[in-house]
C-alpha cells in the first residue's frame, strides 16, 4: 500500500516541490526514512509516530518506508511532518489521500497539533507556480499564505483537522482580512527638533535612494534621523511587500500578528556582525541583514567599528542590488535593494574638532577616518555633518515637518524618476544611473559647467565624486520639479559631498 | 665648516660625546671643564665621579662602538647634516649667551642671520582650528617683514607657525626634540623635508637619537634662545608651552600671549600670562612694534574679490571655531539651503574651507 503526498522545501528564498512517498507493507516491523535528510527532518520520524498515535491512529506494526524525492536534494526544515503523517495514514488506508494538486505543509507537535513553519510564503508561491491548486498550511501561517492569489488555502490546527479535511475536501479558501489603511510607524520625523541640514540631507537621500553618511558627535541625532528615514519612503507596493515578506518568511520573522511586512524595513545590525550574517550565508544559504533590509534602510551605526572584511563584502551587493551567495550546498540569489545609511563619530572620542572635549591628536583623527576604505566611501552619495546639539535647541518647541508631509514630496520625486527610467532596465533611481545616464540626464548649463570645472579644481574633486555630485543635483532638481539642473541645485549637491578626509590639516 | 681651533680629532670626540645616551649639555660642560678636551674625556672618564651608573655603562658602550660612530660622523656631510660646536663661528650668537646653552648643534639647512630679529610661535599640540588659523596667518604676516619663525615642529600651533612661514615664502627654524634625522610627528614629514630649503631643522641630538620625554622640554630653551620674542598662541592650564615661557624669561626674552575668550580652557594659560604682564598679541603689528620695526602697509585685497551681500554676511558669521551650516543659517537668518550654496561659492573662491562636510572655517 503506497501513498504519494506533495510537500515543499526552501532553497534560498524559493520553494521547490518535494514528493513524500510512504509505503506500508508486510514484513518485519520497521519504520525508516530516506532521501537526503538533515537531522531535523530525520527527527520527524518520532514526531510523526507520536502525533499519529495521539490522533487515535493505531500505528501499524508493519514495514514502513518513507522517501522524500527527489532524493538528491538536501532537505531541511520541519515543514514535511504533516505530509509524512498523512502519507503513512493514507498508505495504511486510514484516510483518503489528498488530491494530486494539493500540497501539505506543517510541523507536528507530539499531541497532533500543527505548528507554524518558516518560509510558507515562498513555498506557497512556488506551489502555485508549479501548478498546485490547494495548499494545506498551519493555521498561524494562513494569512501569510493568503497573500498568494489563485491557490486555495486550507488552514489546519491539528492532524485531526487535516484528516477531516481530506475526508471532505470541499472547503472554501481562507481569505485574510484586508489590512486597513496605510502603514503606521511608531516614530515620526516631527519628533526631531531643528537640524534642518540633516533633515534636508535625509530627504534628498530618500528621494533618489542615495546612500547617506551621517558624521557627528555622540547624541547629535544621527540614529534618530536614520530610524525615521523608512517613514518618509513611499509605501511598499504589493509586489515589493511580497518580495520583502518572502525574505522575512524564510528567516522565520513573520508571525500571525504580522503575517505580511508592509512597513519599509529598517535593519540596524550591531558592528560585531559577521560578513555571513550581513550578506547571507550558511551551508544552505540563508538571507542576511542586507536582504532583510531589502526595499528599506540598512543602518550601520559606528561605521569605522565594523570589521574591514564585513564592510568590503557590502560593495558588490550595493552595486548589483542583489546578493549571490554560493556555497557547497548551492548558490542562491537574495534581493538587496537597499538604501545604505551609515553613521560615525568624527574621531575616536567623538568630539573633534571641539578641543575643549576632544583629546585626539590629529594623526588619531586621520587614522580613525581612514578606517573606511575609498571604495566604500565611493558608494555613499550624500554626506552630512550633524551640528553639536546645544541646550537651547533641546527646549525649542519648533518641531519640523511630519513624515507624511515629507513622504508626499518623496513620492513626487519618485514619480518623476519612474517616468524618466521607465525604459531603462536595472535603473530605477537617480542614484543608480551609470555614466551614460549621468551624461544624458544631468546636462548642465554652460555657465554651470564652468562652475563645476572650477569646483573640480579648487575643491579637489575626484572623477567619482564629480558623478556623485551630478546625481545628487539631479535628485535635488527633481524635488524642485525642475526639468534642468540649476545652479542652486548643483551648489547644494556640492555641499553634501564628503570632504576628502585625507586632507584635514589644510 | 667653520672651524675654530679644534683639530679634526677633537671635533670627532666632541661628536662622540653628543652621541652618548642621556648626555645633557650641563654634564658635558662639566666634563669638558674638568678634562680640558673631549679626547681626554673619552680616554679617562670611565670611572669619573660626575657620572652615575647609567652614564658609565653608556660611556663603555659608546667607547666599544667608537668605530661605527666615526663612520657615522664622517658620513654626516653626505646626509646634509652639519655639526656645529658652540665655539664655532656659525653657532648662533644668541644661543651662546643663554644659561645651559648647548655645546653643539646638528643643523640641516641654513640658520638665519644672527642679526635678524626672530620670533618663536608656540602653543598647544591639540589646538583649536581657530588657534591654528591664527598661528598660521601671524607667521605669514611676520615673515613678509623678514622675520624668521622659530618653533618646535610639534602638532598643532607649532606646525601651523611653520606652515604659515613656508606658505608665505619666508624663513623658519624647527628645533627638534628627537635626533636630527628623525621626523616626529610623522604627520609633519612634508614640512620636515621642506624646512631645510627655507631655513633650518636643528637639534641638540645626533642621528637616530630617540625622542626621550625630557628632550622636548629641554629643546624649548633653544626655541626661546634663538628668538627675540616668544608668542604663546594657545595654551591650556598646564601646557608644555609654559616651559618655553619660563626659559624665555630666564634668558631675558620678551613674552607675548594671544588673548582668548575669558572662560576658554584652550586659552587659559595665555590669559593668565597676560594678567601677569605678558605683552598682548592680536596681530603682526603688535609684534613689530615690540621689535621696534615699522609695519608695512597691508596689501588691500582686490576689489572684485571682496564678497558682498549675503556672501559677506555669511563670511562675517564664520569666525573662530568651525561653524555648522545650521548655526550660520540661524545667525544670518538665511535658509540652510541658501547658506550651503553661499558656502560652496565661497569655498570655490578660496575664502572658506570645510574641515569635514558642513563644518566651515575661514581660510
Amino acid at each position: 500500500m503506497y501513498a504519494k503526498i506533495n510537500a515543499m522545501c526552501i532553497r534560498g528564498i524559493d520553494g521547490i516541490p518535494i514528493t513524500v512517498e510512504a509505503d506500508v507493507s508486510n514484513g518485519l516491523p520497521e519504520y525508516s526514512m530516506v532521501g537526503a535528510l538533515s537531522s531535523e527532518v530525520r527527527e520527524a520520524k518520532e514526531r510523526v509516530r507520536t502525533a499519529l498515535r495521539n490522533t487515535d491512529f493505531v500505528f501499524p506494526p508493519k514495514r514502513i518506508t518513507v522517501n522524500l524525492s527527489p532524493a538528491d536534494i538536501h532537505k531541511e526544515g520541519t515543514a514535511f511532518d504533516l505530509a509524512i503523517a498523512i502519507g503513512i495514514a493514507a498508505a495504511h488506508g486510514a484516510v483518503k489521500p489528498p488530491a494530486d494538486n494539493a500540497v501539505l505543509l506543517g510541523e507536528l507537535g507530539l499531541d497532533g497539533s500543527v505548528c507554524p513553519v518558516s518560509g510558507v510564503l515562498p513555498m506557497v508561491l512556488a506551489a502555485k507556480k508549479n501548478g498546485f491548486r490547494t495548499a494545506v498550511v498551519p493555521f498561524e501561517n494562513a494569512s501569510e499564505a493568503a497573500m498568494v492569489d489563485g491557490i486555495v488555502i486550507i488552514p489546519v490546527k491539528s492532524l485531526r483537522d487535516a484528516m477531516d479535511y481530506l475526508d471532505n475536501p470541499v472547503r472554501e479558501s481562507f481569505s485574510a482580512p484586508k489590512a486597513s489603511g496605510g502603514v503606521v510607524y511608531d516614530v515620526d520625523f516631527s519628533e526631531i527638533n531643528g537640524q534642518p541640514t540633516m533633515r534636508r540631507a535625509a530627504e534628498i537621500a530618500a528621494c533618489g535612494m542615495h546612500n547617506i553618511l551621517f558624521i557627528g558627535t555622540p547624541g547629535s541625532g544621527k540614529t534618530m534621523i536614520a530610524r525615521r528615514i523608512p517613514t518618509i519612503l513611499p509605501e511598499l507596493t504589493w509586489e515589493e511587500a511580497l518580495e520583502v515578506t518572502r525574505v522575512y518568511s524564510v528567516r522565520g520573522l513573520t508571525s500571525s500578528d504580522e503575517p505580511i511586512i508592509t512597513a519599509r524595513p529598517f535593519r540596524a545590525p550591531h558592528h560585531t556582525v559577521s560578513a555571513a550574517a550581513l550578506i547571507g550565508g550558511g551551508k544552505m544559504p540563508r538571507p542576511g541583514e542586507i536582504s532583510l533590509a531589502d526595499r528599506g534602510v540598512l543602518f550601520l551605526d559606528e561605521l569605522p567599528e565594523f570589521p574591514k572584511n564585513v564592510l568590503e563584502s557590502l560593495r558588490q551587493p550595493l552595486e548589483d542590488r542583489e546578493v549571490l551567495v554560493a556555497r557547497a550546498g548551492g548558490a542562491c540569489r537574495f534581493p538587496a535593494n537597499i538604501m545604505l545609511c551609515a553613521a560615525m563619530n568624527p574621531c575616536r572620542c567623538g568630539y573633534y574638532p571641539d578641543r575643549t572635549k576632544c583629546s585626539c591628536t590629529e594623526s588619531d583623527v586621520k587614522r580613525y577616518l581612514g578606517r573606511i576604505s575609498g571604495p566604500m566611501l565611493d558608494r555613499i552619495d550624500v554626506c552630512v555633518q550633524a551640528p553639536p546639539v546645544k541646550y537651547r535647541d533641546l527646549g525649542s518647541a519648533a518641531s519640523g515637518e511630519s513624515s507624511i508631509t515629507l513622504r508626499r514630496r518623496v513620492e513626487k520625486a519618485w514619480e518623476i524618476q519612474r517616468e524618466r527610467f521607465k525604459n531603462s532596465k536595472n535603473c530605477l533611481f537617480n542614484s543608480q544611473m551609470k555614466n551614460a545616464g549621468v551624461k544624458k540626464y544631468c546636462a548642465l548649463q554652460p555657465a554651470d559647467g564652468e562652475l563645476m570645472e572650477k569646483a573640480f579644481d579648487s575643491l579637489n574633486l575626484s572623477a567619482r565624486a564629480y558623478h556623485k555630485v551630478l546625481k545628487v543635483a539631479r535628485t535635488i532638481a527633481d524635488m524642485d520639479g525642475s526639468e534642468n539642473i540649476k545652479r542652486e541645485h548643483l551648489l547644494e549637491a556640492l555641499s553634501f559631498r564628503e570632504k576628502d578626509i585625507g586632507s584635514l590639516n589644510s | 665648516m667653520t672651524d675654530t681651533g679644534f683639530d679634526k680629532e677633537e671635533r670627532f670626540f666632541r661628536y662622540w660625546l653628543h652621541t652618548v645616551p642621556d648626555m645633557t649639555a650641563g654634564l658635558m660642560k662639566k666634563l669638558l671643564e674638568k678634562y680640558g678636551s673631549a679626547r681626554d674625556v673619552f680616554m679617562d672618564s670611565g670611572r669619573d665621579s660626575l657620572l652615575n651608573e647609567k652614564n658609565r655603562e653608556a660611556f663603555e658602550a659608546g667607547k666599544a662602538d667608537a668605530k661605527r660612530i666615526l663612520a657615522e660622523y664622517e658620513g654626516l656631510g653626505a646626509r646634509g647634516i652639519k655639526f656645529i660646536l658652540a665655539e664655532d663661528d656659525g653657532f648662533p650668537r644668541r644661543l651662546r649667551e643663554i644659561p645651559d646653552s648647548p655645546c653643539g648643534l646638528f643643523v640641516k639647512g641654513e640658520l638665519p642671520d644672527d642679526d635678524a630679529k626672530s620670533v618663536a610661535i608656540v602653543g598647544a599640540r591639540r589646538a583649536t582650528m581657530h588657534g591654528k588659523w591664527f598661528a598660521k596667518s601671524l607667521a605669514s604676516d611676520l615673515v613678509t617683514h623678514g622675520i624668521p619663525i622659530i618653533s618646535g615642529m610639534a602638532e598643532g600651533i607649532d606646525g601651523s607657525g611653520h606652515e604659515g612661514a613656508l606658505s608665505a615664502g619666508g624663513r623658519t627654524v624647527a628645533v627638534l626634540g628627537t635626533g636630527i634625522d628623525i621626523c616626529y610627528p610623522m604627520l609633519h614629514e612634508k614640512m620636515y623635508n621642506m624646512i631645510p630649503e627655507h631655513g633650518a631643522v636643528i637639534s641638540e641630538y645626533g642621528p637616530a637619537a630617540p625622542g626621550v620625554s625630557y628632550h622636548f622640554p629641554a629643546r624649548n630653551r633653544i626655541i626661546s634662545g634663538l628668538s627675540d620674542i616668544v608668542i604663546v598662541v594657545e595654551a591650556k592650564e598646564r601646557s608644555g608651552s609654559l616651559i618655553t615661557v619660563v626659559a624665555a624669561l630666564k634668558q631675558g626674552r620678551d613674552v607675548m600671549a594671544v588673548p582668548g575668550r575669558p572662560d576658554d580652557p584652550c586659552s587659559r594659560a595665555c590669559n593668565r600670562l597676560l594678567k601677569e604682564g605678558a605683552a598682548c598679541c592680536t596681530c603682526a603689528e603688535d609684534v613689530l612694534r615690540l621689535l621696534e620695526l615699522t609695519p608695512q602697509k597691508p596689501i588691500a585685497p582686490a576689489e572684485r574679490d571682496r564678497p558682498s551681500g549675503n556672501e559677506a554676511l555669511v563670511l562675517a558669521s564664520i569666525y573662530g571655531e568651525p561653524r555648522h551650516t545650521d548655526d550660520i543659517a540661524k545667525a544670518t537668518g538665511l535658509s540652510p539651503q541658501e547658506v550651503a550654496n553661499i558656502l560652496i561659492s565661497l569655498e570655490i573662491k578660496g575664502k572658506v574651507s570645510p574641515i569635514t562636510t558642513g563644518l566651515y572655517i575661514r581660510k
